[in-house]
């Protein structure tokens, strides 16, 4: 093994972190926001697949066209998903889970009866294109998906930081009576970082069908996903998900790369293990 | 309680109304006239798709005999059933069906420990049970006189092995199997006879099926000069390593995998990248067992019409099962009192000729005469290439050069 | 230190549950007697039991606080464990089991140990990530597992006086099973031990100043819950004969549990038990026959409906002072 095979390793595994970010960025807003564990995060994601994936064989549009399409009918169904979940009872997080568990297998098995079982991918010739960086080959499609989600999370970072907005969400995240006391209209932030989240379910969407494939069943693999990146990046912490992505990802093709596939999830586990142990606050860096 | 629970609930009635109406068709009326078959697949979760397949080969099957009025006069019911991909369940999916349902036999099954638990549930309850799609070579070995099954693994391994000895004669050659049972024996017996055709493997690599990045794999085995690579993943498998070796650069020269690639679906999802890949299959529309064309081309018809698309091999495999116990039936006086005992023989004794196998059960339920045949992807077609037989057309091979 | 004295209303209660169980017990003992026909129906039983230990198993440890993602690596360890030690040194399945419980209460202990200082959604990822370390172990140790080949053959639980191959001896012995763990319960949620990770659950902070050594009751309470899953996982691999390394560590025996048991009422003994009964033998005796194919949409919608309308769960239904809750919430 030379060292040009771990920048190899590297450079893949960077890619791969990025698009575990993007799968994660909606449910850490949504959970972080609005306390929803969201078991059904997946299966969202596919039905923004779905429908990009619809729009692009229908329309045959570009697959960024795909991309508002897939948010728009995100948006739609967080608008009714949030009149439901907002009926749910306290303990908000555990019944959330119950409650999203059975949203879960209800949609999965409704995009089998309406998209059938098969696998589909939304294939986009652009992506096999090959760039020279650093005397390293890099994809167009990895390049991609880097850009994408260092956009997205330092974009929502800025909104996080520097808006006004950003401050009440915050507010809200950290304590939710005192934002309450300060005068913030609570319910209000709730909806729109909801829907938000959403919207970035919907981003992600597309990105899945493209860089993945997507069936009926494929969702529970995202939400594992967006369940370990955001809780390794710590709850509220947005720029750390795309630490957090980057880490797993190379660590995850490191392993793979220098052990073999078959010890990548434990040796990952382990490693997870091991920072959460030795410091569970250790990419989020405050309490 | 507020106006939006009840919305909801109003909501969720009428979902619930609608998906009673639709699936009206699968709740029958059972009568003493009829005879029911039971089917155990996993109709939902990560196997929905090839169970749902072997589903509608059984249901095809079904049909057919119940259009040409049944057998003995009396209609054949079938009644289906969802295993979820587990054990515990379809263990009880079978004690189900045989006590309540009163089946005279089960068929379906697809992944070894689910049709490894069916065929202990046919034993205890003394029903026989044709497996549609099964593979290890140790779970016919438990003196099951109640289990049969209409694939077997050596259906895969030989003509593959026969295959590469003879046709593509590489030297070194690399596995990526998926940690399943099926899988992982499928690459040992092909790593063991290679070997003893003086074949390398130097690289034997394990992942997990569903891993979302094969990048890793391909840089290593870049290292390792492979002239050929099987691949023991599944569909979605083959999508990512076919597309990430391409992203990649990798110089891939054969590429063989016995599960997924002969599909339509794999065909169309990948095209121009599904080109000169190699899989194997036991029927596909025009191939078939030669002397069955005419069987093979009502078949196809026949499915086309009811489900409104092309059937593949897995149709194929449930549609087998379902017919040995049908030509078993009709084989036997069904007003008998040991029906379902009279009928274990009956499908021990099948000598049926069917489109994708001649159906002769060993004294362990397997198959004698299961043989897969080597394709490979040319212009979008699924052409036969081994054995020489049944070959119509000639293997492309090394596949990069065509390109360059 | 807190002196646990049970008050005569308690201790009345506490008799009136271990009767009631009792009797239930004694009823569910002679079913098989009663309907001899209807073996399918026990089959459904049998694998209530069996779920229903499980959620127990993840209800204590949700019980004293911590939520647990990860039950399936005790499930999958016990499984392995009891199916190797029986396979290896030909003994009865009926003891091997409590072997195989004894490993997944090791890993347990060990977990327990490391994990004791994470809260809230950081123990939950560490379980996730747990369930990958046994399942590794297991799938790459060809020469003592074999591997992703899985184990067949299994040897099936053996009670002398029934016949071999019947389904009898796990419908009594699972039902044993939950007998014991449900009667074990019952005892020491009265006890000092339970009070004690009962405040750790309320209030760690408060519990640690009152005395109470929360690594310890963290670590007996984990390890408990452990052993209890690795039984489960033991019997499950006796009675399907056939495992691999996937299928016993598959996320579904993490998400089962919980979601049994959070549906069941969370909040009392009996939760799980209920939650387990109803879900399970809703899908197989109704939904299954109506909807073969879509019968998955059912059960979700059920779940969805049932915590709209009983965010405590079913049993969440009854008073809060009712006679089966643990002890008084803190809402």
């Amino acid at each position: 093994m030379n060292v040009a095979i771990y920048v190899k390793l590297v450079i893949s595994g960077l890619a791969l972190g990025s698009f575990y970010a993007i799968i994660a960025l909606g449910f850490s807003m949504i959970f972080g926001v609005t306390r929803v564990f969201n078991l059904a995060h997946g299966e969202l994601l596919l039905i923004a697949g779905y429908s990009a994936y619809a729009a692009w064989k229908t329309w045959g549009i570009n697959f960024w066209l795909t991309i508002p399409i897939a948010i728009l009918v995100l948006l739609a169904v967080g608008i009714v998903l949030y009149k439901v979940l907002s009926s749910i009872d306290e303990p908000l997080e555990l019944n959330t889970i119950v409650f999203t568990f059975g949203l879960a297998l209800f949609f999965q098995n409704l995009m089998l009866i309406l998209f059938s079982a098969n696998y589909r991918i939304l294939s986009s010739p652009q992506w096999t294109k090959t760039l020279q960086v650093f005397g390293a080959t890099i994809t167009s499609g990895s390049l991609t998906l880097l850009t994408t989600s260092l956009l997205a999370v330092l974009i929502l970072y800025f909104i996080f930081r520097h808006t006004f907005w950003g401050k009440i969400l915050r507010a809200t995240i950290q304590d939710r009576e005192a934002a309450r006391l300060l005068g913030i209209n609570v319910n209000n932030t709730v909806i729109l970082a909801f829907l938000s989240g959403m919207a970035l379910v919907g981003l992600a969407g597309p990105f899945f069908a493209s860089f993945h494939y997507i069936y009926p069943a494929g969702g529970m693999e995202a939400t594992l996903i967006a369940i370990i990146i955001t809780i390794v990046a710590g709850v509220g912490h947005v720029r750390a998900i795309i630490w957090a992505g980057w880490g797993i990802g190379i660590v995850e093709n490191l392993v793979t790369g220098i052990l073999g596939a078959a010890y990548r999830e434990g040796i990952t586990a382990i490693i997870l293990i091991m920072i959460l142990l030795y410091k569970p606050y250790a990419l989020s860096n405050s309490q | 309680m507020n106006l939006t629970k009840y919305l909801v609930l109003g909501f969720l009635v009428c979902i619930i109304g609608y998906l009673c109406a639709t699936f009206q068709g699968c709740v029958k009326k059972s009568s003493s006239e009829t005879i029911q078959i039971g089917e155990i697949d996993p109709l939902s979760g990560k196997l929905a798709k090839h169970g749902l397949e072997i589903h509608e080969g059984i249901v095809l099957a079904v049909e057919e005999i119940n259009a040409a009025g049944g057998i003995q006069g009396r209609e054949i019911k079938l009644i289906a059933r969802d295993d979820q991909s587990l054990p515990e369940v379809a263990f009880a999916n079978a004690q189900e069906l045989i006590q309540r349902e009163k089946v005279v036999a089960l068929t379906g099954g697809y992944v070894d420990t689910l049709v490894g638990t069916i065929s202990e549930a046919a034993r205890k309850n003394k029903t026989p049970y044709v497996a549609s799609a099964s593979l290890q070579e140790e779970l016919t070995k438990t003196n099951n006189p109640y289990f049969f099954r209409v694939s077997k693994l050596s259906g895969f391994v030989n003509p593959i092995v026969g295959f590469l000895t003879h046709e593509i004669k590489p030297s070194r050659i690399g596995i990526l199997y998926a940690s399943t049972p099926g899988s992982t024996e499928f690459a040992k017996k092909v790593r063991a006879l290679l070997k003893v055709n003086g074949i390398a493997v130097p690289f034997l690599e394990k992942f997990k099926p569903g891993i979302s990045d094969f990048s890793p794999l391909i840089f290593k085995m870049s290292n390792y000069d492979l002239d050929f690579i099987i691949s023991g993943g599944f569909l979605p498998d083959h999508i990512l390593f076919i597309r990430q070796v391409k992203e990649n650069n990798y110089r891939l020269k054969g590429y063989l995998g016995p599960w997924g690639i002969a599909y339509q679906s794999f065909i169309s999802q990948m095209k121009e990248d599904a080109e000169l890949l190699f899989s194997t299959c036991a029927w596909n529309p025009g191939i078939t067992l030669p002397g069955t064309e005419k069987k093979s081309r009502e078949f196809v018809e026949h499915f086309r019409k009811r489900f409104n698309k092309i059937p593949n091999t897995t149709n194929m495999h449930g549609y087998t099962s379902a017919l040995v116990i049908l030509d078993a039936l009709k084989r036997i006086d069904l007003n008998n009192k040991d029906l379902r005992e009279n009928l274990r023989k009956a499908i021990a004794s099948t000598d049926l000729v069917l489109p994708m196998e001649h159906v002769i059960f060993d004294d362990n339920g397997d198959p004698i005469d299961y043989n897969h045949v080597i394709i490979q992807i040319q212009k979008g077609r699924v052409v036969p290439v081994y054995p020489p037989e049944r070959a119509t057309g000639k293997p492309i091979y090394p596949m990069v050069d065509s390109k360059l | 230190m807190i002196v646990v004295t049970l008050t005569a209303r308690m201790q009345r209660h506490l008799y009136i549950k271990t009767g009631i169980i009792s009797i239930a017990g004694i009823f569910l003992l002679f079913l098989p007697q009663i309907i001899p026909g209807s073996n399918y129906f026990l089959q459904i039983l049998t694998t209530c039991f069996l779920y229903a230990t499980l959620a127990l198993s993840w209800n204590l440890l949700a019980y004293s606080g911590k939520i647990s993602l990860g039950h399936a690596a005790f499930f999958g360890v016990g499984a392995y464990g009891s199916s190797l030690v029986a396979l290896n040194f030909d003994i009865n399945p009926l003891l091997s089991i409590w072997c195989g419980g004894c490993f997944a209460a090791i890993l347990a202990c060990t977990g327990g140990f490391l994990f004791s200082r994470l809260k809230g959604a950081y123990f939950a990822l560490t379980t996730l990530a747990l369930v990958e370390i046994p399942k590794m172990i297991i799938e790459n140790w060809e020469t003592l597992t074999r591997g992703s080949l899985g184990l067949l053959n299994i040897p099936p639980l053996r009670i002398a006086s029934t016949i071999a191959q019947s389904y009898l001896p796990t419908y009594f012995i699972n039902l044993g099973v939950l007998m014991l763990v449900f009667l074990f319960l019952t005892l020491i949620f009265s006890s000092r031990w339970g009070w004690a990770i009962n405040a750790l659950r309320q209030d760690e902070k408060v519990s640690f100043s009152l005395g109470i050594n929360a690594t310890f009751y963290h670590v007996t309470t984990m390890t408990v819950s452990g052993f209890i899953a690795g039984v489960c996982g033991a019997i499950y691999a006796h009675s399907v004969g056939i495992i691999e390394p996937s299928m016993v560590f598959s996320i579904h025996y993490s998400a089962l549990p919980m979601v049994m048991s959070l549906f069941g009422g969370r909040s009392t003994i009996v939760g799980p038990i209920v939650g387990a009964f109803i879900l399970f033998s809703i899908d197989q005796l109704a939904f299954q026959a109506i909807l073969p194919i879509g019968h998955q949409i059912l059960y979700g919608l059920a779940i969805m409906v049932t915590i709209l309308y009983m965010p405590d769960g079913i049993m969440g239904l009854a008073n809060r002072e009712h006679l089966w809750h643990y002890s008084r919430q803190k809402k």
